[in-house]
């Protein structure tokens, strides 16, 4: 095959791909409107739709997702590009997993939709789709181990702050008319905490494959890299959490607010820490992640 | 009584969230302020507060005093709270008070007295062990307990905190650059680790070397491969990204995009303190390692001579150099040579080429093309060739005490939180009273379900 046979067969399947995931943004976005309706309306077959239009999303970005991967013969998430895509769509699994235990409480799918829109607008809008192939730093047996259990981590936070928001809004906002929509609010603050439980150990697994994976490239296992420093932050911030918890006074609202705070601080590692990086020029030993 | 108050108040959790809170902060202020940096890059780059991070280091905030007393406070915390948990875990591991468990709002009844034996039979099959028996008072338990696991993640972020104390004390790095048949020399000893020079401070000699640490290097083979790339003219406008995803506009202009690194191997040959050669094959992410010795990949230095009639002149790539007899300065991209793995899965020898810049006195850089090596070119009206590639290969080596340290304490903190957030642990009070049966279920662990062992126990009696 010649390079000009090579590049049209590529164009072609990354238009295909483009088309798929711009559907995938636009069901998102049919998602977040469905659940903004749900709100006004409180009708339990609204809710049941946000659903069933999640679970498509779910589909068509799994089906994306392995289409990239087979496009790029290598696992996607290398890319800024490609981890928002896999951030969405890991969101997106996670909140459908944890919602089959639930049933008719539809509510927390409204965050997961709007974050999941959001990531997916943002890659699509500003990063190059182009696949590159893997740069000697990341050729690692850590890659797959640290990214998968990293984006496991923040998707489980995405989905405990989506239930964290919505405990708060009932309290705050609707003044407990939370049973209108089938729901205990104690459950969700507990639940919220639970999911905190399960991504706190894998985002220390990513903290740690991180710093093994430094140490074999590099030889030094912490650097105080701007990322590196943020994903500490983001465990800490979540260790307080789940301490407040143990303490009679912190385990109402200041754990939720500790709760949201410790998502802000993921997004900050995700994704602020690129623009912090930009915006005070300090070097960062991520800039593949960019 | 002041021991007791200190003691009372470094054990308590609030003072944990409080001394944590603090680190964030100071986390937070190391992402702010550019580490590393001499006060005058800070200056340069327009910084306001001088006078501020002057003070308080903030530009080596992880080194500064501040810090590094906040740390100590957390070790301390640490160490009081491992110490204090240790005391009550004996306790723990005991039951609760009846007295305690009667009044326990969640405390269900679950059937009358005749249905225990059954009660208690079942929780036996569901393999929960007998802890503890009184007069109409049964205590059974199951799974991890998770206090110590508690214990034993925190008592990992104690040894984590001595092994950071033992790289800031004892680590040292530096890096050599390999050619071909240049033996070097490299010493896994440093005169000029931090503790060295806290020793001279207080007058302690400090020998400058040590020779039974020292290793002989010579490289043997240095290969650089690259990727074929093949670039998208994609669009950065909005709107036509738009265009593409819907479909009105295809993606059409394409182009080759030259080469993009794909792994830099060195084969090195060492000589030991000792005397024996060993050969040291190492790459990106794949150290050599040999006893103390860890050597690293990190890049490549490339020379080259630059021939102007009778001159021959040395050059390195990406450093700029002049031409004499033109004004301003030239530099060139890394040259690339090596193999090249194609998009059709082919493999090819790259003849040597780079790109050359020219940086004139006043004006922007202007990029004057590729140039291959063993070419004449005129460059600027002057003849010039370019030849005799040398590469060398760019290491680092590092010794550093506290990594064994940080692998005990991953591992501590690791198996510790993953078997206390997904292990189960169960304490069931089984408790006969007024002809009546009760229970009290308290768990932790996510895989702990107080609901099933409800429901059996509920539909048994």
């Amino acid at each position: 095959m010649t390079s000009a046979e090579i590049l049209s067969r590529d164009a072609f399947l990354l238009g295909i791909e483009l088309r798929l995931f711009w559907l995938v943004a636009l069901l998102y976005a049919i998602s977040f409107l469905i659940g903004i309706s749900y709100i006004l309306s409180s009708k339990q077959t609204t809710g049941k739709t946000l659903t069933a239009s999640l679970w498509l999303t779910a589909i068509l970005h799994t089906i994306l997702i392995i289409f990239r991967t087979i496009e790029g013969q290598r696992p996607p998430f290398q890319t800024l590009y490609e981890t928002l895509s896999w951030f969405a769509w890991s969101a997106n699994i996670t909140y459908l997993f944890v919602h089959s235990r639930w049933k008719d409480i539809h509510f927390p799918g409204i965050s997961v939709a709007g974050i999941a829109m959001g990531a997916c607008l943002y890659s699509l809008l500003t990063r190059s789709p182009e696949i590159i192939p893997l740069p000697p730093a990341l050729q690692s047996p850590w890659y797959e181990a640290h990214v998968i259990v990293a984006f496991l981590a923040y998707a489980v936070f995405v989905v405990s702050f989506a239930i964290e928001l919505t405990h708060l809004i009932f309290e705050k906002l609707f003044k407990h008319s939370a049973p209108s929509f089938g729901f205990p609010l104690e459950g969700f603050h507990r639940y919220a905490h639970r999911l905190v439980l399960f991504g706190f150990p894998l985002l220390a697994f990513a903290i740690f494959s991180g710093a093994a994976w430094a140490n074999d490239a590099w030889g030094r296992y912490w650097s105080w890299d701007p990322k590196e420093t943020w994903s500490l932050i983001t465990w800490t911030v979540y260790a307080i959490y789940l301490h407040s918890r143990a303490i009679a006074r912190w385990r109402g609202n200041a754990a939720s607010f500790l709760n949201i705070l410790g998502f802000v601080c993921m997004i900050m590692t995700f994704l602020g820490v690129n623009w912090l990086a930009k915006l005070l020029n300090i070097p960062s030993l991520h800039t593949y992640a960019v | 009584m002041l021991f007791k108050k200190i003691y009372s108040t470094f054990s308590s959790l609030k003072t944990s969230v409080w001394i944590l809170t603090a680190m964030c902060i100071f986390y937070v202020l190391g992402t702010i302020f550019p580490q590393g940096r001499e006060i005058e890059d800070y200056v340069r780059a327009g910084g306001k507060y001088v006078l501020i991070v002057k003070t308080f280091s903030l530009l080596q905030i992880f080194t500064s005093p501040l810090f590094l007393i906040l740390s100590a406070i957390l070790s301390i915390n640490l160490l009081i709270c491992i110490y204090d948990r240790f005391k009550t875990m004996r306790l723990k591991s005991r039951s609760l008070p009846l007295e305690s468990i009667i009044n326990n709002p969640g405390l269900i009844e679950i059937g009358k007295e005749e249905n225990s034996n059954i009660v208690l039979e079942r929780l036996k099959d569901m393999r929960f062990r007998q802890i503890e028996k009184g007069g109409g008072y049964y205590a059974f338990g199951k799974g991890l307990p998770y206090w110590w696991l508690s214990w034993i993640y925190h008592l990992g972020i104690v040894v984590a905190i001595i092994g950071f104390l033992l790289t800031a004390l004892m680590a040292f790095e530096n890096e050599i650059t390999l050619y071909k048949d240049k033996l070097e020399k490299i010493s896994l000893y440093s005169p000029d680790t931090r503790l060295n020079k806290y020793l001279k401070k207080l007058g302690i000699n400090v020998s400058k070397e040590d020779k039974s640490k020292e290793y002989s290097l010579t490289l043997k083979d240095f290969k650089t491969e690259y990727y074929q790339s093949l670039k998208f003219d994609y669009p950065k406008e909005k709107l036509s990204r738009l265009a593409i995803g819907i479909g009105w506009k295809p993606i059409e202009s394409a182009k080759e995009g030259g080469f993009s690194p794909k792994m830099w191997k060195t084969i090195v040959e060492l000589k030991t303190p000792d005397n024996k050669i060993k050969e040291a094959p190492l790459w990106v992410n794949h150290p050599f390692r040999y006893k103390g010795l860890t050597l690293y990949q990190m890049g490549f230095e490339q020379k080259m001579n630059m021939v102007i009639g009778s001159k021959i002149i040395e050059i390195k790539s990406m450093e700029q150099f002049e031409i004499p007899g033109i004004k301003g300065k030239f530099i060139t991209s890394p040259i690339k040579t090596g193999m090249v793995f194609k998009k059709d899965s082919t493999e090819d020898n790259i003849k040597p080429f780079f790109t050359l810049s020219y940086i004139p006195e006043k004006g922007a850089k202007e990029k004057l093309g590729e140039i291959y090596l063993d070419k004449p070119e005129r460059i600027k009206g002057i003849s010039v060739v370019f030849k005799d590639l040398k590469e060398g290969s760019g290491l680092s080596y590092r010794v550093d005490p506290g990594v064994p340290l940080i692998g005990i304490s991953t591992l501590l903190v690791f198996l510790g939180l993953f078997f206390r957030c997904f292990g189960y642990w169960y304490r069931v009070y089984i408790i006969i009273k007024e002809g009546r049966l009760f229970t009290l279920i308290s768990t932790r662990g996510l895989f702990a379900n107080k609901d099933r062992v409800l429901r059996n126990l509920a539909r048994l009696s």
